[in-house]
């Protein structure tokens, strides 16, 4: 015969139909004549009536299909605001790109330089209002494919610095510096070159999408607001009368005249004068301006010539994907962790003997994969932990074949901590 | 989605999706907003599915687990209005009335159940799949599953003593 405790047990079973018939002509015989019990059968059967109400609820077509229509809007305006890889820059951070560059960013400090004239032109605006003349001059200039040019800074105290550039639209830039090193820029496929001819070293790198603009700004860049222009008459410019014209952008540091042929109406000489953070001014002359000229695309190549030495090193799309992924490995972590000690919570303070045990806890095969480290099919090293328990005690961490950076390591106390001193590790997993 | 066709997952599994949660939420516009987190989700990690996933068991949790985590938040606002009633006139709700008061209670309660209680509760109870299913689903045995559904029932009954009715 059952006591009381364990008829009690025998409850939810009871209603829910899944007694034996000898459990249920004992458990029926105890509930008549127990209080507690039959008022506890009473409360899980009004418990269940409710529940089946409950189950006859089901969405209609009509809402199926608002639901539906609602997420692809989402998922539109989703696609629409994802980075392009050609995002548009403001203006007055066009201005601040051309009057502040430092001396590695001339180059395209100059493709700017040009893009504004284009687009001044192509787009009308002040500029074009206030000279027609200057107006002739871009129009000529508005369609070009491929660019070259040549550029000399000269800043008081250094060795002016002479650079050839070309570019072909919409992807590839060419920077040859006078000391012979040459920076080839591959924006489709984001990857940057550097040849030092005289340590015959290769450099690949990444490049950061926000300088993808500098080509894009030709024909997107509106005319610049605030930016005066004046026409100064005319001179002899490397042997060739021109005209001039001078762009200042209200109070703000830096200028630039545009001397252009009045026969072809091409720029043939843009002078600028920049001035840095600390005052210093640099005067660049951007002289040699080709339009459509033919380029051959082998030079802009980012296959390193054989005899040039490799070396990687990480640019900021690497170290940007490295953060994201050690990020979302964080959040795996603390999933694993969490549906750990739902187990415990659930087994008596007993620890799952391995992840594979989680599978009931929300944690699926994707989880346990490291971003860092897709390759592996299981990313994290987990410790069962035994006894008396320290919440400081380690019990997963990111398997890692060599120590880098750092890793994301799990606590049992469920939180997660980036760990960069392999040491430091050491001692957290001896304790 | 390489492996996967997002447009074919939604025609086959909005409808489930949408009743998992409006059996829940009992509340349309709240469960078009869990049909919206569920597959947004899904379609912002499109490409790391590996075309190995079983969208019905998959989307069965998110689903529950999305649902009760909304309910979390303030109710509706026709429930609202309802307890303002019964408030006003110091009874207790009759009918479809006290059904729906219950429905709300019940909702609410299992958002302070262990994850795996409540996912089985509502899989077993609401959505009515018998437990080798509902052990297919969350990829447990059906003996943990009739475990996490004792305790489940156990402890609402329990806690919804006030609602259910007294001894």
């Amino acid at each position: 015969m059952n006591t009381h405790e364990q008829i009690n047990e025998m409850l939810v079973d009871y209603v829910l139909g899944e007694l034996s018939h000898q459990q249920l002509s004992e458990v029926e015989t105890h509930v008549a004549e127990c209080r507690q019990c039959s008022g506890e059968v009473k409360r899980l059967e009004a418990l269940l009536e409710c529940t089946e109400q409950m189950r006859e609820l089901s969405a209609d077509e009509q809402m199926c299909e608002s639901a539906k229509k609602a997420l692809f809007e989402t998922i539109v305006t989703e696609q629409q605001k994802e980075p392009t890889p050609r995002p548009k820059v403001g203006r007055a951070i066009m201005w601040r790109i051309i009057m502040k560059s430092k001396i590695t960013k001339l180059a395209a400090a100059a493709v700017i330089i040009i893009a504004v004239l284009i687009s001044i032109s192509h787009f009308g605006g002040p500029l074009a209002v206030t000279s027609v003349a200057f107006g002739d001059v871009l129009k000529n200039i508005q369609d070009a494919k491929t660019l070259a040019w040549r550029m000399t800074v000269t800043t008081k105290g250094q060795e002016p610095q002479t650079m050839r550039i070309m570019v072909i639209e919409p992807y590839y830039m060419r920077c040859e510096l006078s000391n012979g090193t040459v920076w080839i820029l591959d924006h489709s496929q984001g990857k940057t070159l550097v040849l030092d001819p005289g340590r015959k070293l290769a450099v690949i790198s990444s490049t950061a999408q926000a300088t993808l603009d500098t080509y894009h700004t030709f024909r997107n860049f509106q005319n610049m607001e605030g930016v005066s222009v004046e026409q100064i008459g005319q001179q002899q410019v490397n042997g060739k009368l021109a005209t001039g014209f001078y762009l200042k952008r209200g109070d703000e540091d830096g200028e630039i005249t545009v001397w252009a042929d009045p026969e072809s109406k091409l720029p043939i000489r843009i002078e600028t004068v920049l001035k840095d953070a600390e005052g210093n001014v640099s005067k660049g002359v951007t002289e040699d301006i080709v339009f459509d000229c033919k380029l051959d695309e082998s030079l802009f190549s980012i296959k390193p010539p054989s005899e040039y030495k490799q070396q990687e090193i990480e640019g900021p799309v690497e170290r940007h994907r490295a953060l994201s992924n050690r990020s979302q490995s964080l959040t795996h972590m603390s999933q694993i962790l969490k549906a750990s000690l739902d187990y415990t919570e659930e087994h008596g303070g007993q620890w799952p003997d391995t992840l594979n045990d989680l599978a009931g806890y929300g944690i699926d095969t994707e989880i346990l994969i490291n971003p860092s480290q897709s390759e592996r099919e299981n990313g994290y090293v987990y410790l069962k932990p035994h006894g008396r328990l320290s919440p400081s005690q380690i019990v997963l961490y990111e398997a890692c074949d060599e120590w880098n950076v750092g890793i994301n390591v799990g606590f049992a106390d469920g939180h997660v901590e980036f760990i960069r001193k392999e040491s430091d590790f050491k001692k957290l997993l001896l304790k | 989605m390489a492996k996967m066709d997002f447009k074919a997952l939604i025609d086959n599994y909005s409808a489930a999706v949408l009743n998992t949660a409006v059996r829940i939420l009992r509340d349309a516009e709240r469960a078009q907003d869990v049909h919206q987190e569920v597959f947004l989700e899904i379609w912002r990690r499109r490409h790391k599915y590996n075309g190995q996933t079983n969208w019905g068991a998959y989307l069965y949790r998110v689903t529950v687990r999305k649902a009760i985590e909304l309910a979390k938040r303030p109710r509706m606002a026709a429930l609202t209005e309802q307890h303002q009633d019964y408030a006003g006139t110091n009874e207790r709700p009759d009918g479809p009335l006290r059904a729906a008061e219950l429905q709300q209670r019940i909702v609410e309660s299992l958002a302070g159940l262990p994850e795996r209680q409540a996912d089985v509760f509502v899989l077993s109870r609401i959505e009515g799949l018998k437990a080798e299913k509902i052990a297919q689903i969350l990829g447990c045995s059906q003996e943990t599953v009739r475990v996490h559904l004792h305790r489940a029932l156990k402890r609402l009954g329990r806690e919804l003593a006030e609602y259910l009715g007294k001894d």
